[in-house]
């Protein structure tokens, strides 16, 4: 019975063609974005000859190498100079690679280089970010024999494609969501329709359950269809080779007390990369996924409960839209703050403590952890579901 | 017997208003019963409460004897309605739209659909989107909708409304039908009184929320005196002179005609008082006391209940 009530609903929302309109547009950004990475990978900038790169990286070198003659040894523009010339000679050596296969020789180098950059750094108390995710991601090709993604020049990830696009695609993904939920129970209320719904055996809380549990599996699906098809054109267009390249998670950012150049302590945020580890970039991405569903699920959940509680599809769905688009509009002003971190629009970047540990850009140090933020969207949801039955099950259907 | 729809003393306020007062009623099976009212009675206010979309401010609703409230799927089980207006899905088709009810009703056997769209007259428009259908169609999917279940309780809030003179007969057969032939009880409100006088056993008049008065239909139509018209020159002057008559009850005036009631052998004493004071009659009819009549007097305020 409690299948049927949620197939009633489902086939509503197919017949209303919400599901079909909310996926169609989504596709349009994703196309959109794919058409923006051709263009910029192959049209803006074109793959150069391997001649004109290896011309480029020995003038490069050569310029280094002049630089350094004139600054003092062991100064802060030494050392910055003297990174930059072993990173440059590695590089060249990788165009080497590329002619003879020889990618891990390269690896195994830059993996000395790095582990030994990374312990002259923490001895100096100085940042180490980046240099944790390049060497678990040079650990990576040697322990899986996977041929890193440089040896193939020129040809652009279609993996890589599909959660960029919904990293980028967040807020679009939950106002589609709002399009496609807003009217669920309202709109029932503005036509009439709810008085053939509650004139039947099943109870109130079931038909509002079957309804919330089609908000929710809707969300998911609208995801997955959409990631699906994302993939597919992504995979059409650059192909998937790059599904099992290694991505570096877990970086993270902490408060530090530094001395600015004018002498004055300040807090700074300062790179922690020793929790990073690679995984594979098809489960970055289903991580993405995962991560991004947790807080477009809050939004379906939100906007239910406005749906209930308003008689009006068009109220719910206003009020929905100017959350997602003011919180959007705060967190680029604001950064962070208490009220930034309480508001839930905060979170449709959740993915990003994956590499970041924080959800607001322009501030990498969040005090609330990954497992908090889960927390804060859990409650969302708690609290507007029990206003949702609280509200739709005494309420006289005057309609 | 048990009935079917019983309202116990049930009472409805809307924001401080009392909008329902102190009902009781009682509908048996395979009786009609007519729920009559002028605009704004509360017509609609107790067909919500029957079918559970609102809760009686106090009072208790039994249908077959489940409590709506605390028993509400046996109670919803026996109901088939429509309330106020046929709002079905308009983006699904007729037959998209009775499945959905077949899945909320659980035991809707498969050849039950194309059974009751043959019955309602839809077989023709059945996979047509809700949409294009015209208000009378919409009717009768209501009318499909409500009887699908096979229910014991049919409560109809004004169903003729948009229907043609052909759509309201078969409609009223069908009424008596089901009613006669299956037992099932219909509780049908409507304004259109000529409607109701031709469906229903008994009828109950509502105004203002009150129930002024639960008849059958013989004993409206057969109390009370003949009604006399006399179309005459000075309408007012006459209703003057028979107000003052002793066996002239009821005078009105209705544009150039005078509408009393009076014993017939009294006709004409009273058309040589009227010769007598210079009124020219040009016609007299006697008719039948119609239920039209009787509920404009019943809720008419001015004259006695
Ligand atoms: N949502 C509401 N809020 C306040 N008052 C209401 C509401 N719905 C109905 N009423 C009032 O309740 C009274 C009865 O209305 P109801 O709809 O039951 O009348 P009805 O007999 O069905 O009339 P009609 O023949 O016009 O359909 C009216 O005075 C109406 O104004
Ligand atoms: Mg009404």
């Amino acid at each position: 019975m409690f299948r049927g009530l949620v197939v009633n609903e489902w086939l509503k929302l197919i017949h209303k063609r919400r599901f079909v309109l909310t996926t169609a547009i989504f596709l349009a950004f994703s196309l959109y974005s794919i058409g923006n990475a051709y263009y910029w990978n192959y049209v803006k900038h074109p793959p150069k000859a391997p001649a004109v790169i290896e011309q480029e990286l020995r003038s490069a070198i050569t310029n280094t190498n002049k630089k350094l003659a004139t600054v003092k040894p062991g100064s802060e523009e030494w050392l910055s100079n003297t990174e930059y010339l072993t990173d440059q000679k590695l590089n060249l050596e990788e165009q080497g690679a590329i002619k003879n296969g020889q990618w891990q020789v390269v690896a195994k180098k830059r993996i000395a280089v790095l582990e030994k950059r990374i312990s002259e750094k923490e001895a100096a108390e100085k940042e180490v970010g980046w240099e944790y995710e390049e060497l678990a991601k040079n650990k990576y090709y040697l322990a899986h024999n996977i041929t890193p993604e440089w040896m193939y020049p020129g040809k652009v990830g279609g993996v890589e494609g599909v959660y960029s696009v919904f990293g980028s695609g967040a807020l679009l993904l939950a106002l589609m969501i709002v399009l496609m939920v807003a009217d669920i129970v309202s709109g029932e209320m503005s036509d009439g329709t709810v008085k053939l719904l509650l004139t039947r055996p099943p109870g109130r809380w079931k038909i509002l359950t079957a309804k919330y549990v089609t908000a929710v599996t809707s969300t998911i699906a609208l995801v997955m269809v959409g990631a699906l098809i994302t993939l597919a054109l992504n995979g059409l267009v650059f192909g998937i080779h790059d599904y099992n390249q290694p991505e570096a998670v877990g970086k993270k950012y902490i408060a530090k007390a530094v001395q600015n150049e004018l002498g004055i302590t300040e807090i700074r945020p300062f790179a922690d990369g020793s929790g990073v580890k690679a995984i594979p970039r098809w489960q970055f991405g289903l991580a993405i996924l995962g991560l991004l569903l947790i807080p477009l699920i809050t939004v379906a959940t939100l906007t239910f409960a406005a749906s209930v509680i308003f008689n009006t599809p068009l109220v719910g769905m206003g009020l929905m839209t100017a959350a997602l688009m003011g919180g959007v509009i705060f967190e680029a002003r604001m950064g962070s703050s208490t009220l930034l971190l309480a508001n839930f629009v905060t979170y449709l970047r959740l993915y990003a403590y994956l590499v970041t540990g924080s959800p607001v850009e322009g501030d990498p140090i969040s005090p609330v952890n990954l497992a908090g933020a889960i927390a804060i969207l859990v409650a969302y949801c708690l609290v507007s579901l029990a206003a949702a039955y609280a509200v739709f099950k005494r309420r006289d259907i005057l309609v | 017997m048990q009935p079917v729809l019983e309202l116990k003393q049930i009472s409805k306020k809307i924001k401080k208003r009392d909008i329902v007062i102190d009902i009781n009623l009682k509908v048996f099976p395979g009786e009609v019963m007519g729920f009559l009212g002028p605009n704004g009675a509360g017509k609609t206010t107790t067909i919500r409460m029957i079918t559970g979309l609102i809760r009686p401010t106090s009072g208790d609703i039994y249908i077959s004897g489940h409590h709506v409230h605390q028993h509400r799927a046996q109670a919803m089980a026996q109901l088939g309605t429509i309330v106020e207006n046929p709002e079905l899905y308009k983006f699904l088709t007729g037959r998209q739209n009775l499945q959905q009810f077949a899945r909320m009703a659980g035991h809707v056997g498969p050849g039950r659909i194309a059974e009751i769209s043959e019955m309602v007259g839809l077989t023709g428009r059945i996979d047509d989107k809700v949409r294009t259908y015209s208000l009378g169609m919409r009717q009768r999917l209501g009318l499909a909708q409500a009887l699908l279940h096979r229910p014991r309780l049919l409560v109809l809030d004004e169903p003729t409304n948009g229907m043609d003179p052909q759509s309201m007969r078969e409609l009223r057969e069908m009424i008596r039908k089901l009613a006669r032939e299956e037992g099932i009880g219909v509780f049908i409100s409507s304004h259109q009184l000529a409607e109701v006088q031709q469906v229903a056993d008994r009828v109950a008049i509502i105004d203002k929320g009150l129930i002024l008065r639960v008849e059958s239909l013989e004993q409206l139509a057969n109390e009370g005196r003949q009604q006399l018209v006399v179309t005459v020159n000075k309408p007012q002057q006459a209703a003057t002179l028979c107000s003052q008559l002793v066996y002239c009850h009821g005078v009105k005036v209705e544009e150039d005609r005078i509408i009393m009631e009076l014993e017939p052998e009294r006709t004409p004493e009273l058309v040589r008082e009227l010769v007598r004071a210079e009124i020219d009659v040009y016609e007299l009819t006697r008719r039948k006391f119609i239920l039209e009549d009787k509920f404009i007097d019943v809720t008419g305020g001015d004259i006695h209940v």
